[in-house]
């Protein structure tokens, strides 16, 4: 177990390494001047250390450069954005509630549809259920996710009228940010709205994880059909169905616990998927997340906040990666190994 | 001159006798075979049957309906945009530009994938940790990301497209390519040829390429979906292909102000790409079962 | 999909009364664009000062709504001496600046915030202008720093400012929006704890409503002052709804998810007759879309070729196409609603094969390449951009030009083209105030061309003691001759091929009433009421 997280860790500190050089590396290669480009700014201790690198002559050091610029970064310094001018942390703290609230109820929402479907597509293999399981999550595995969601705009609210057009809560409605999450926030303004707030909230987050719980939802049924369909021709189901357990308990209890193994290492994988897919969710929804907010900073070459985000997003990916594969030792008794 | 039978003779199929035989049993991924073919065909020579030039601008008719509808016209069989240029033109233009960059960008992810894989599954050490652990971090960006900060970085534009969304492919040929190599290596028939003095070389052009031909087939068609979907993505966000390229996401990107008023502008070119990916789709999960026998059982 | 009707049935429990409530209360304006500041001394942008001088600050001399005819706001009279040099203002009493969370005033606006609203900008040594680090474009393209030479606090509330030339356009200059008073008292204390940058993003002003909320790129919410000094808002909430999609936008009209919408495509206007709800608000607006050459670059220093350019494009088309008709085809750098326009000077008709004449002549008979700068926003002066610049280039090829189009956000472009970096851009301007030395002039000077405001960077001596000589006079039918010639030499020289001026339009819900719109653009939401709502199901 400790062998896994230090592993874990080395990846971390390694690619954490490596994406800061990257970045580091194109600063170099953007013909203007790296500094402000990238960092927005030229701070005012930074100057004092120049000097101070000027006389020792290692003024053109990268490696001296790279330490400046990981230094001020794990101080959480990632300089501040040329459009708000505010620091580029708090900018992605800002606008990292939006996405973690979509993406929760995307994942949720695959889960929920997903998983059932593909024990049903393995359990019920070679009928007309598969054969509609499997073309539905085809489809949903190959719509682009920017025409899928114009098509429920114009469908469910433009044409039907029943779903919002896009944003997170309605503009009437005055929500103080205390968390950042819209659900959690709309209904600490109970006193002033009652519920009224909270489930318009709810009915904006409709089309948007929707739209973003589709690739994950087809990804997830199909492993989840795949896995099933092993455990199912596996010794000990046969065993079980010998034994005269009920069809319920077989699929539902014996089956599904054992395919899960699997399963959750496709979900860990979806963390980058989902926060792909985000991009271009929360570009059609409006929606105010780092997705948008990193399609924003990249048409108005906000350098700062383009590396920054990304740093930041990758880590996020990073320790997804690790918690998931931390859970998978967790509950794979074949990886736990006699103390 | 006849040929005479001596002897009972049963036919043992050849690999790709019996690829075929299990890729024919899979009726969805026939059906994509022959979609893809004729998309394929389409971009191929349907520009040629099309009387309009996708770019010329028919000032004249400006977002006409498609033919079927009220007001359409016959000339414009899918209607018009809204500088009047017809759209099946542009979106018959559009597959020939989609397919192609997809077909290079598989293409370079390819190569530089399989190289990379192949260096860091038969040296080990250094070489093997650099790469992995370059590849891991082009993994911990979501793909569209690293698209995005690539053409961010370099500038938008076809060509910068192809490079961008062909990095983002590579990590996972680096990956597969590395896995199998390990895998074949500790096979006896390798040791064997090693201990007879095989050279590193040969021992990958000899032994192991073929056995990662099938799992590479099936990779390159996922990426070649993926491709698409990332290069109409990268257009779609005003990043990818410029106006007045007739690329999917380019073409769908500047309808959308329209989606009210002229659905159709925005219907057409997204119906073009969801059908060539749901088409690619199905050719690829025909391939794995095909080349994966374990898994059609 | 059994999941969104679950939630849907869910949604009929929440409180009608309190959505009617809000919404009774709010106006919801769907904008184009986030600010880039609050504070209207350093930008040049439209929909900043739609945000920022309109509803949150007072000039001392402001606009009559819908006219550009100037009244007292925060000045209550003045004097200008005989030569027009000397002009002394006698302040309102009793005007409250805002109270937030992030300042309480402790006494009412006085001459020191004058004072410091304009020495800020002024004065290059003021701790206030060294602290900001940032230009004031519109000060310095107006020429106001050598034009004034002295503000003086005479006593609390009379203010004397002295002018260095006899300026007829000044008191339309104090009503633009950079001229915003700001707090000296708030400025203050922001020095003090050095965040002096908080006047850009924690506004404090005298105007109708004051900054509840700021999400960048999502929403502004602004709230009624409670101590206003002239007659208290009707409307108790206000909200900008950040929506740069011009398609989100009218979806999100059309929805009745916002009660106004700023520059509708003109293919919305069509299908608006389908909305019974719905209403247009249109004049003709004091703008112009121009493509501006960079006569710097060869070759497009060389005039013959920039008429060249001007001859080759079809304008009719392209009003058609991205216009649809709400345009009219410009040929005068300055607005025909503008006094001085000069109706004589003959246009550059679309003659492709005069142009390729002119390109002969010029020494380019095989053409060469060239470089369109388009934005990817929507602005009242142009709905589209890079539409535009896809028909420009369709018609410079057939004249053998090959033409690049680059796209760029247009806070990217205008921040490039000011250092002088492009060919050829799409830009436009509307107007300030009604003094066409607000077109002329700013951007067609040469001083103009140090701040890089003209962007084609054209700098004609004739041109330019014209423009100079028509400031310094007050008789409006001297200035008209000057400015005609000017407009004459202008067109000869084809600095820009003037593409259109189009009209301003709003569309906005039934319910949202007094709405006036300004022939300078931009929204001012002082005034405005909303009916009663009708008693209609909305789910």
């Amino acid at each position: 177990m400790l062998k896994v997280i230090s592993r874990q860790i080395l990846v971390l500190i390694l690619s954490f390494l490596g994406i800061t050089l990257l970045f580091f590396t194109l600063t170099q290669l953007t013909p203007d001047d790296s500094n402000v480009v990238w960092q927005g700014h030229v701070r005012s201790a930074d100057s004092a250390l120049a000097q101070k690198a000027i006389e020792l002559g290692v003024d053109d050091s990268y490696v001296y450069q790279y330490i400046n610029y990981l230094r001020n970064i794990l101080s959480g310094d990632f300089g501040l954005s040329i459009t708000s001018n505010r620091p580029v942390l708090s900018e992605f703290l800002n606008f990292i509630p939006a996405t973690l609230e979509l993406g929760f109820f995307a994942t949720l929402i695959a889960l929920i549809l997903g998983i059932p479907a593909g024990v049903a597509a393995a359990t019920n293999k070679n009928t007309w259920v598969d054969s509609l399981i499997m073309t539905v999550t085809l489809i949903g595995y190959s719509i682009p996710v920017f025409w899928w969601g114009m098509l429920l705009i114009f469908v469910f609210s433009l044409f039907l009228d029943i779903t919002p057009v896009a944003g997170r809560i309605s503009f009437i409605f005055d929500i103080d940010k205390v968390t950042g999450f819209m659900l959690v926030d709309s209904l600490l303004a109970y006193p002033k709205y009652q519920l009224a707030a909270f489930f318009d909230a709810l009915k904006h987050l409709i089309l948007p994880s929707i739209v973003l719980a589709t690739l994950p939802l087809a990804v997830i049924a199909r492993m989840t059909r795949s896995a099933m369909l092993e455990v199912l021709a596996s010794e000990y189901i046969l065993t079980a169905k010998a034994k005269g357990l009920s069809r319920f308990r077989i699929i539902w209890v014996h089956g599904l616990r054992n395919a899960l193994i699997p399963i959750i290492t496709v979900i860990g994988l979806q963390s980058s998927i989902l926060l792909t897919g985000a991009v271009l969710t929360e570009t059609i929804f409006a929606w105010p997340g780092i997705g948008k907010w990193m399609v924003e900073a990249i048409y108005r070459q906000d350098y700062p906040s383009i590396q920054g985000g990304i740093l930041l997003i990758s880590s996020i990916v990073i320790l997804i990666n690790i918690s998931i594969d931390l859970l998978y030792a967790f509950i794979n008794p074949r990886l736990r190994k006699p103390v | 001159m006849n040929e005479i039978k001596l002897y009972q003779e049963t036919h043992i199929p050849g690999p790709w006798e019996e690829f075929w035989y299990q890729y024919k049993q899979h009726k969805a991924a026939m059906v994509g075979l022959v979609c893809l073919l004729i998309i394929v065909l389409l971009a191929f020579i349907g520009p040629m049957l099309i009387e309009h030039d996708p770019t010329v601008q028919f000032s004249e008719s400006l977002l006409i309906p498609p033919a079927w509808e009220d007001g359409g016209s016959r000339m414009f069989l899918l209607g018009t945009d809204d500088l009047g240029r017809d759209m099946l033109s542009r979106v018959a233009y559009g597959s020939r530009l989609t397919l192609g960059l997809a077909v290079i960008v598989v293409f370079i992810a390819t190569i530089v994938g399989v190289v990379l894989g192949a260096m860091a599954g038969i040296s080990k050490g250094p070489v093997e940790f650099i790469i992995l652990r370059l590849m891991d971090i082009f993994l911990a960006v979501p793909s569209l990301l690293l698209a995005i900060l690539i053409v961010a970085i370099i500038g938008p534009g076809l060509l910068n497209t192809i490079y961008a969304v062909a990095i983002v492919l590579v990590p996972h040929f680096v990956r597969i390519v590395r896995a199998v190599i390990r895998e074949e290596l500790d096979k006896e028939y390798v040791i064997a040829a090693k201990l007879d003095g095989s050279s590193p070389t040969r021992l990958f052009l000899i032994s192991i390429l073929p056995n990662i031909l099938p799992p590479l087939v099936v990779q390159i068609t996922l990426s070649f979906s993926t491709a698409i979907l990332d290069i109409a993505a990268l257009g779609f966000l005003g990043l990818g292909a410029q106006a007045p390229n007739p690329e999917w996401g380019t073409i769908l990107s500047q309808s959308r102000d329209y989606i009210q008023l002229a659905p159709w502008t925005v219907a057409a070119p997204g119906l073009a790409i969801l059908i060539t990916v749901l088409c690619i789709n199905l050719v690829g999960d025909g391939l794995r079962d095909a080349l994966d026998p374990r898994g059609s059982q | 999909m059994l999941a969104v009707f679950v939630l849907l049935s869910l949604t009929s429990c929440g409180d009608d009364a309190i959505m009617q409530q809000a919404m009774a209360s709010t106006l919801v304006y769907c904008s184009e664009a986030s600010p880039e500041t609050f504070n209207p001394q350093t930008t040049t942008s439209g929909s900043t000062f739609d945000a920022s001088a309109r509803p949150l600050y007072n000039r001392l001399v402001e606009f009559k709504p819908g006219t550009l005819e100037v009244l007292p706001s925060l000045a209550k009279t003045w004097k200008v001496n005989s030569k027009g040099t000397v002009y002394t203002f006698e302040l309102r009493k009793n005007v409250h600046f805002h109270t937030t969370p992030w300042f309480s005033p402790t006494r009412p606006f006085n001459a020191d915030d004058v004072i410091f609203s304009f020495n800020r900008q002024r004065r290059s040594q003021d701790p206030f202008h060294v602290s900001s680090q940032q230009d004031f474009p519109y000060f310095e393209t107006q020429g106001l720093n050598d034009l004034i030479v002295d503000i003086k606090k005479l006593d609390n509330y009379r203010v004397q400012f002295k002018l260095s030339k006899t300026t007829s356009p000044f008191l339309s200059i104090l009503a633009m929006e950079f001229a915003s008073i700001l707090s000296a008292e708030y400025a203050e204390q922001l020095l003090e704890k050095n965040a002096i940058d908080n006047l850009s993003s924690k506004p404090i002003g005298t105007g109708p409503f004051k900054l509840k909320r700021y999400q960048p790129d999502a929403f502004i919410r602004y709230e009624a002052h409670e101590h206003y000094w002239k007659t208290k808002e009707k409307l108790k909430h206000l909200v900008f709804a950040i929506t740069p999609d011009p398609y989100l936008r009218f979806a999100r009209l059309t929805a009745g998810e916002c009660d106004v919408m700023s520059n509708p495509l003109p293919v919305h206007l069509s299908a608006l007759a389908k909305e019974d709800d719905l209403n247009i608000l249109s004049t003709p607006g004091l703008n112009i879309a121009y493509w501006a050459f960079n006569t710097r670059k060869p070759p497009l220093d060389n005039p013959l070729v920039r008429k060249a350019l001007s001859h080759a494009v079809n304008r009719e088309a392209i009003i058609k196409a991205v216009y649809r008709g709400s345009a009219e085809i410009a040929k005068n750098p300055i607005p025909p609603g503008m006094w001085s326009y000069n109706h004589s000077i003959e246009d550059h008709e679309y003659d492709p094969q005069y142009a390729r004449n002119l390109l002969y002549r010029a020494g380019y008979p095989d053409g060469f390449s060239l470089d369109i700068w388009a934005f990817s926003e929507q602005r009242s002066y142009n709905p589209n951009s890079r539409k535009t610049a896809e028909l420009i280039q369709q018609d410079l090829r057939k004249i053998g030009l090959t033409v690049k189009i680059v796209n760029l956000e247009l806070a990217t472009l205008l921040k490039k083209v000011r250092q002088g970096e492009h060919k050829t851009a799409l830009l436009g301007w509307v107007a300030d105030n009604g003094d066409p030395d607000n077109f002329l002039g700013t951007l067609l000077s040469c001083e103009a061309t140090k701040s890089g405001q003209n962007s084609s960077f054209w700098c004609n001596e004739e041109f330019d003691s014209i423009i100079k000589d028509a400031r310094s006079i007050h008789s409006k039918r001297q200035r008209t001759k000057l400015y005609k010639r000017a407009q004459s030499i202008f067109k000869k020289e084809a600095p820009w091929m003037t593409l259109a001026h189009t009209r301003q339009t709003l569309i906005l819900r039934d319910r949202v009433k007094n709405l006036v719109m300004s022939p300078a653009g931009g929204v001012s939401f002082s005034k405005v009421e909303l009916a009663e709502a009708k008693q209609e199901e909305t789910n």
